[in-house]
């Protein structure tokens, strides 16, 4: 089936192009003319923006294991809903995606079950526990895209700095979070003013700090690539800014909700389960230094941190909740309700395509990957109404801006579940 | 009063709080009677439901609401269905299909009592959460100073010790300020932290730099069996430093009342003369303590008008 996407903005971050006009699918590829002698069904893009599809790094899906709160199946509806096209599956699975034939039946049954494509990030360390390397090798050849430790930290640098060097020769981007895994040990908000209000004991923004350090120096020592997932603080982003300008083979992403909320939620919320992260909300102040860090290109994108939890793990003491939320559905409308349309699609398309080397363009000849957007149109976020099996998002109830009309994905139109 | 709840003195208007503090003075008449009951709360159902061990704050609202006739029940974490593995909401649901009025609230984790009040229709009085709030403390020291202050506006209050792990901190502090006291902060800087300090409240170090301008100064518990990791070298520091004695005491106005939560670590944040002296008000603090919470228990249950009939 061909495709003709009629009159639309075309917005492409990838390679700078802004303009109205037509855009052809065809044999799963982008054509910016008119393909000769075929029949092409019209989509109606007047008024709104087309551009390519979204791409995510970072998204428990859960299953094997916790089927109740996420599967393929229902991740992927998730994923579309959200104008995700790819996605990486996070490896907290039961068992951890830490064996090869683990990555091969995740690749397969998605390949079956999910309506959009879904990646593997396979476990860096044997079941996330940050002592012994898993087989990174074996797990790169059954299809892994990159490899993560998930949110877990790897607290013993000996083997952070091992597992770095063992992970190089395989070429894929190691995905870890930056923390101390001392002063997180109590830890249930941000520190700060919100916390002494809350009277929750707090998270300081230096344990992220001192956990950025390390990465760079051992991103800069072993010369593999650290993506260092949920950037929240203004000076964790000073800190990649620099490692950046010195040429470390570092990258960084943030997460929707970090873009939009602060701290004060939480209390603002009365001690709503569903507003505690990890990284946990930070300050206004680190809020606004991380949407300039997306405008000036420091972070590499947003990953959506999409964590389904059930009411088991949420409906509980603030201190005993699982930290968490769901982003998959919102993450696109959650930036566009408090960034330029450019940051965002920058932020959640080229990015995170950047790092999976994926081509996310409209340059006649890409993989037709693309979303057909209103970015001004507004809905009001619903948890019962997710495609996802689970509703935990500080979100619920919220108007948020940016509809989809329509997704495509390997040049088929995709319908929302 | 309008409120369904007492959470905290966060968001607790001047008039609030004083409506609170003046009902408590008349119930205090009834506990110095011979038979100290009233039938106000007759027929009212209140629980107390208590996460963690308390001997004094349970005695107090027991008492408060036996002297108001109301019917009680306790409940405590060790002999319920929490050790069983069910879950806080699940051990709410089962008590609200019981018909409640008014459920009393103690558990370790800040911002319980507020999930249990945003999802059941009977009254939440918190009896402290975590080291967020600790209302009726608050309050029974708030009329404890008014006893012998008068009007709180522009008095100073100290507080030192563990001010940031401090339930009964963070309630005072709220209260005092709403009522236009000056608080002064003090204590290890582990313990007192500068974020604390905004409109009407500093933040000091030592006792000893607090106390030559205190109307009050109120002195926390260490509670060394409860501290987390590297918060405190020794209580013999701590004595020496943000500790109570005569010889400090001696700084301060001869007029200064000093008040403690308990129980006492006699010793560590108070030397026993003082603890026991001329100017500690702390057994005033407890006698205060059940005409508040009945006046709590009044003002949210919607007694008859005439409350101590």
């Amino acid at each position: 089936m061909t495709l003709q996407l009629k009159g639309g903005r075309l917005l492409c971050t990838a390679t700078g192009v802004d303009q109205l006009g037509d855009l052809w699918v065809h044999q799963g590829r982008i054509c910016r003319s008119a393909p000769h002698g075929v029949e092409a069904q019209v989509i109606d893009c007047v008024g709104q923006v087309v551009t390519p599809a979204l791409v995510d790094l970072d998204a428990r899906l859960c299953d094997p294991g916790f089927t109740w709160r996420e599967s393929l199946r229902t991740g992927g509806d998730a994923a579309l809903r959200g104008g995700f096209t790819t996605v990486v599956a996070n490896p907290e699975t039961d068992p951890v995606t830490d064996d090869p034939s683990f990555v091969r039946e995740v690749i397969a049954r998605a390949g079956l079950e999910s309506k959009v494509e879904i990646r593997v990030a396979a476990a860096l360390t044997k079941g996330l526990k940050g002592q012994e390397l898993s087989e990174l090798g074996l797990m790169a050849e059954a299809g892994a895209s990159l490899f993560s430790n998930a949110d877990r930290l790897v607290s013993d640098s000996l083997v952070l700095r091992n597992a770095l060097l063992y992970a190089r020769p395989f070429g894929l981007p190691v995905m870890l979070r930056a923390g101390d895994a001392d002063l997180e040990s109590l830890a249930v908000m941000n520190e700060g003013a919100s916390s002494a209000l809350a009277g929750l004991r707090g998270l300081p923004a230096a344990a992220e700090e001192l956990g950025i350090a390390r990465l760079i120096a051992l991103a800069r020592y072993t010369g593999t690539h650290v993506h260092v997932l949920g950037v929240s603080t203004k000076l964790a982003l000073d800190q990649l800014r620099s490692a950046l300008a010195s040429d470390v083979s570092i990258s960084g992403s943030t997460t929707p909700l970090h873009c939009l909320l602060n701290d004060a939620e939480i209390l603002a919320s009365g001690y709503d389960t569903d507003t505690r992260l990890m990284p946990p909300l930070r300050s206004e102040e680190d809020r606004l230094a991380l949407l300039e860090g997306l405008a000036d290109g420091t972070l590499l994108g947003v990953s959506s941190a999409h964590a389904p939890l059930s009411r088991v793990d949420k409906e509980l003491e603030f201190a005993f909740a699982t930290p968490g939320a769901t982003g998959l559905e919102t993450a696109l409308s959650t930036l566009l309700s408090c960034m330029p349309l450019e940051h965002a699609l920058r932020a959640l398309s080229a990015g995170p395509a950047k790092l999976l080397a994926l081509e996310r363009s409209l340059r006649d000849g890409a993989p037709a990957e693309l979303l057909v957007l209103d970015p001004k149109a507004t809905w009001t976020v619903e948890p019962s109404a997710f495609a996802s099996k689970s509703a935990n998002t500080p979100l619920a109830g919220r108007q948020l801006r940016g509809v989809l009309s329509a997704v495509i994905h390997k040049g088929q139109r995709l319908h929302f579940a | 009063m309008k409120r369904k709840d007492l959470l905290g003195l966060r968001d607790v208007s001047r008039d609030e709080i004083l409506e609170i503090l003046e009902t408590a003075s008349r119930f205090r008449e009834v506990s110095k009677r011979r038979i100290k009951k009233v039938p106000t709360l007759r027929g009212r159902t209140v629980v107390t439901l208590f996460f963690e061990n308390s001997t004094r704050t349970k005695v107090s609202f027991d008492l408060a609401s036996k002297r108001l006739s109301a019917d009680g029940v306790h409940i405590s974490a060790g002999t319920s269905a929490v050790k069983k593995g069910e879950t806080l909401m699940d051990t709410a649901r089962n008590i609200d299909a019981m018909a409640p009025d008014l459920v009393i609230m103690r558990h370790s984790c800040a911002g319980a009592p507020h999930m249990l009040a945003r999802n059941f229709d009977f009254s939440v009085i918190n009896a402290g959460d975590g080291i967020n709030e600790h209302p009726t403390q608050a309050l029974l020291d708030m009329l404890t100073m008014q006893d012998h202050l008068g009007d709180l506006e522009g008095k100073t209050v100290a507080i030192v010790g563990d001010v940031y792990h401090s339930r009964v901190a963070r309630s005072n502090l709220y209260g005092l300020r709403t009522m236009g006291a000056r608080v002064l902060l003090a204590g290890p800087g582990t313990m007192c932290r500068p974020e604390m300090a905004g409109p009407g409240v500093e933040v000091r170090h030592k006792v000893d730099e607090v106390l030559d301008e205190a109307d009050v100064v109120m002195m926390l518990r260490i509670q060394r069996e409860r501290l987390p990791k590297a918060m405190l070298p020794t209580s013999r520091e701590y004595a020496h430093l943000y500790g109570l004695d005569s010889a400090k005491l001696a700084r301060a106005s001869d007029k200064v009342l000093v008040m403690h939560p308990g129980p006492i670590n006699r010793g560590v944040e108070l030397s026993p003369e003082v603890a026991d002296g001329e100017r500690s008000v702390i057994m005033e603090q407890v006698t205060n303590g059940v005409a508040v919470r009945m006046a709590l228990l009044f003002l949210l249950l919607g007694g008859s008008d005439d409350a101590s009939a």
